[in-house]
């Protein structure tokens, strides 16, 4: 911690917390206006499996293209492990699980497991997501589709 | 903080709930308290949860995980809170193990009520459910017959 007081600290791990828990909620519940909310303008996502993402406009363009028709989610974060190169700065890394399934067919596409590597910053007394790298550990395609 | 309070209060109500610890479950609750659950309809206080909820997971092995939650106060006694979760039900029905699953959210409230947080309200609103072929959910209540 750079400068900033232990009960500082505390608020400030809080409001990142439920930065997040917004984030998985707006994006399972296709909630696009509130997510896009979340993140700075200068946001840039860089996700395993798919393009840089430079701008939060672009990324909540790729992020529908990709999820809004025909998926439905589920993102789950874990143990966040946060901490602050400045008072106004901050990274974390989350343990993260994913499922997604056709919404059609109810086929279960994708269960995914890894780790989120984010950063955030205080902007104008907010917390916002200023960035998101989703690292995998493992990508089990179709997990339930090889019977018989 | 209130905010660990009530991240306790719901630790304490999903291990209640998944260990069948109904004298921990009713504790954790308001008198008043009413559930609004997306499988069996409205509960408006916390003896009739109690009947209810000691009937339909009688025949059931549960996981009830919760996460990422979002808690705000309305007055420093008053407070809601949303969490992602997870539940994961396994039964017997005509000699077979079936199970169902569940994603969604829950919306909650709570009192801090002579010092102690408790549930007042829970509505459990599922965006996503998926369950074993041919399974009977939620099974009937009362119906031990398969046993």
């Amino acid at each position: 911690m750079t400068g900033m007081s232990d009960i500082e600290y505390l608020l400030a791990v809080e409001e990142i917390k439920l930065l997040k828990s917004r984030r998985d909620r707006a994006c399972d519940t296709k909630d696009w206006a509130l997510y896009r909310a979340l993140h700075a303008d200068h946001h840039v996502s860089h996700n395993d499996g798919h393009e840089r993402w430079e701008g939060a406009d672009t990324m909540i363009e790729a992020v529908k293209a990709v999820l809004d028709k025909g998926r439905t989610t589920v993102h789950h974060s874990h143990t966040p492990d946060i901490t602050f190169p400045s008072p106004t700065t901050a990274k974390s890394i989350w343990g993260m699980e994913d499922l997604i399934f056709d919404s059609e067919t109810g086929e279960l596409l994708i269960h995914g497991f890894g780790f989120y590597h984010e950063t955030y910053e205080k902007i104008d007394g907010k917390w916002l997501f200023t960035s998101r790298q989703l690292k995998r550990t493992l990508v089990r395609e179709k997990p339930e589709s090889n019977k018989g | 903080m209130a905010i660990d309070a009530i991240v306790l209060l719901k630790a304490r109500r999903d291990r209640a709930a998944d260990t069948k610890d109904w004298d921990l479950y009713l504790s954790l609750h308001a008198p008043d308290h009413v559930s609004q659950n997306g499988d069996y309809g409205v509960w408006n206080t916390a003896a009739e949860m109690m009947v209810n909820v000691i009937k339909s997971m009688e025949n059931l092995t549960t996981m009830h995980h919760s996460h990422t939650p979002e808690i705000e106060f309305d007055t420093p006694d008053h407070a809601r809170g949303i969490w992602a979760m997870e539940g994961l039900s396994f039964w017997e029905q005509q000699g077979e193990t079936h199970w169902f699953q569940a994603f969604g959210h829950y919306f909650e409230s709570y009192e801090r009520r002579n010092g102690r947080w408790l549930f007042t309200r829970r509505a459990l609103k599922y965006f996503h459910t998926r369950r074993s072929p041919g399974a009977i959910f939620p099974p009937p209540i009362d119906n031990k017959s398969d046993r």
